[in-house]
């Protein structure tokens, strides 16, 4: 299962000087945009994409792993700082770490969190690397009935978790799936949803459809604003980041439950870090002997949602790799990276992509590394960049996400493609679509009619129902289905 | 009892974009049309509940949900408030003209040069801006060996 020559290789790919440069590139890009409220690390990665393929498949992965893995860290900082989440799982953040800020604490919230995010990325990498192999090896058993339930059990995931209203996130799903099957049916060579154009016969590029979803329509909602961040940032007194750090060490049983709690989540597809940095939070609470503090700016509050945020994104990268099913909008664009580079992540991932498996995973640990080496000296500097002024960041982005529309096949049509879903992603933000559950299902569309058509030409529809892990995945995709209806319904 | 117009717009655009595929797809062979048949149905099934339950009865408690603020209501006035989107839009589409007739770095320098002025930035920091910017894309795309079409007005 833990292939000895792949895990050197991949560390030997790693620790390449080109890569080691790119990581860091990425790690101080992201941990910027993540610092950043508004302009969140998936907008950020989705502008990428396409330059990541002047890079090889290792290094444009590692640069997109630290990218996301720096971002979550970063999200704490305006959350601390100014009371706005930088990225959704750190809105947990604002209940104790802006109260600190407040009280002139905000040095040593922020060492605090940076102290506790370190731990959570540690503990998660450690179990996104003991976990995948066993969970890769187990996914060989899975044919194409199995691998046709993976994608609906993660198409119903996303679609139901990822917005705030499930049929919603349905539409969104299913919307993404019809666009997936745009082009030439592989099987026949029927056109479906070519219109006559020429150029959809090979169907929709993923680049132009990321960057006009998550770029082109994040550009449209800037230009009303004067600078990314709003608000006022405020470092508040001369605190001690490194106190703050050596502190949140101190809180090891805290960090521990945390970290496994926020590892737990992310390992499930869709569950987020906005559910498991609450759940931390929750839990400290729950345990302290000193509850009534929680919410006045308690230090076991911001260690236990930080380390808990950095530990679901290191556990994400666990379902994305070995069966292909992300959990957010950052690691759906992760996977399309993976996608775009040849390397296919599924069930076959751990056979196929050893090496390239093992440097993702031990690219977390160096990212984690970084989040104290970057973050401790840098994060009180972060009130400049994110007031820097929209009126021209936005012109020359624009420009960025036109070449990298086009720089992926050189076809100028790719442009328009762009433009059509940069609107279409304005009126699905307008109307509160999902954004991830869209373009998840736009990448697995193909994945998905395949493997169907494959499993009922094999064994007809009762093929579906055969095998026990079909039946527990229906299971699973109902329950994933159910949940929203059932948390509404208790809340109401 | 109100109906919630906004929550028709989108099931709309979808219906519409269901149906030119449906008529597509008439003389499709059926593995062809299996898979998207199927996704088609339950489109229709969902769209039809957002708008009954969201357009209509839900319509008091889904006004009070946050975040739910719709730049479609209050049309008119309303509409002419978002005109710089509108002009980055039509930039867009002008970007992709100049591309195909003029080429790729006048459609660069161009798009710049309006979208700078368009956002409201002074005049030095326009030429500033689109010199560099355009500096930049041009070093890039020579390094990268773009495969850049002739524009058509040369061929």
């Amino acid at each position: 299962m833990y292939d000895i020559p792949s895990i050197l290789t991949g560390i030997e790919n790693l620790l390449q000087f080109k890569t080691l440069i790119f990581l860091c590139f990425g790690f101080a890009l992201g941990f910027i945009v993540g610092a950043i409220p508004g302009f969140n690390d998936a907008n950020l990665m989705a502008i990428l994409l396409p330059f990541t393929l002047l890079l090889d498949p290792t290094t444009a992965i590692v640069t997109m792993t630290a990218l996301y893995f720096a971002a979550q860290a970063a999200g704490s900082i305006p959350a601390i700082l100014i009371n706005v989440p930088g990225t959704g799982g750190t809105a947990a953040s604002t209940l104790e770490g802006y109260p600190m800020s407040r009280q002139g604490k905000s040095g040593r919230a922020l060492g605090l969190s940076l102290g506790a995010s370190t731990v959570g990325a540690f503990f998660g990498a450690t179990a996104a690397l003991v976990l995948s192999p066993v969970i890769g090896a187990f996914a060989l058993r899975f044919g194409p009935a199995e691998m046709f339930m993976v994608a609906v059990f993660g198409l119903t995931v996303v679609g139901s978790l990822t917005g705030d209203n499930l049929a919603k996130g349905l539409v969104a799903t299913l919307l993404g799936l019809l666009f997936s099957f745009v082009g030439a049916d592989s099987a026949t060579a029927f056109e479906r949803g070519t219109f006559g154009i020429v150029e959809l016969w090979d169907g929709l590029a993923l680049i132009p459809v990321v960057l006009g979803l998550f770029g082109f329509s994040e550009l449209l909602f800037l230009i009303r604003q004067k600078s990314v961040a709003q608000g006022d940032i405020s470092f508040g007194a001369e605190g001690d980041v490194l106190r703050g750090y050596a502190a949140a060490l101190k809180h090891r049983l805290n960090l521990l439950w945390s970290s496994i709690a926020g590892t737990a989540i992310g390992v499930i597809p869709g569950a987020g870090a906005a559910i498991g940095t609450f759940v931390a939070y929750g839990m400290a609470r729950q345990w302290s002997r000193e509850r009534e503090k929680f919410g006045t700016g308690h230090a076991p509050g911001l260690v236990a949602t930080d380390s808990s945020n950095n530990a679901v994104a290191a556990g994400a990268v666990v379902p994305m790799l070995t069966l292909g099913l992300p959990g957010s909008a950052s690691t759906t664009i992760m996977l399309a990276a993976l996608f775009l580079h040849g390397v296919r992540p599924g069930p076959r991932f751990f056979v196929n992509f050893q090496a390239e498996a093992y440097t993702i995973l031990f690219s977390l640990f160096l990212s984690a590394a970084l989040i104290t080496i970057v973050g401790v000296p840098a994060a009180r500097y972060f009130k400049r960049v994110a007031f820097t002024p929209t009126r021209v960041l936005v012109p020359i982005v624009f420009v960025l996400l036109f070449v990298g529309a086009f720089a992926w096949r050189f076809v100028a049509f790719d442009i328009l493609v762009m433009v059509f879903f940069g609107l279409l992603g304005v009126v699905m933000k307008i109307y509160r679509y999902p954004l991830p559950a869209f373009l998840l299902a736009f990448i697995l569309g193909p994945t998905v009619e395949a493997n169907y058509l494959r499993a009922t030409r094999i064994g007809g529809h009762e093929i579906l129902f055969d095998s026990s892990i079909c039946i527990a995945l229906w299971v699973l995709s109902a329950v994933s289905l159910a949940a929203p209806l059932f948390l509404r319904f208790r809340s109401s | 009892m109100p109906i919630r117009w906004k929550e028709f717009v989108f099931p709309a655009l979808v219906g519409a974009w269901v149906l030119l595929y449906w008529l597509q797809l008439e003389d499709a062979p059926p593995a062809a049309r299996r898979v998207p048949d199927g996704v088609m149905v339950l489109l229709g099934i969902l769209c039809a509940m957002i708008v009954v339950r969201d357009g209509s009865w839900r319509q008091s408690r889904a006004a009070d949900e946050p975040g739910s603020a719709d730049p479609a209501s209050g049309a008119g006035a309303g509409l002419l408030s978002y005109w710089r989107e509108g002009a980055y839009v039509l930039l867009s589409i002008l970007y992709f003209l100049l591309f195909a007739y003029l080429g790729f770095h006048v459609a660069n320098v161009t798009f710049l040069a309006l979208a700078l002025l368009v956002s409201g930035n002074s005049l030095r920091t326009v030429i500033v801006a689109t010199t560099a910017t355009a500096l930049v894309i041009f070093a890039a795309a020579q390094l990268m060996q773009f495969n850049l079409p002739t524009p058509i007005l040369f061929r």
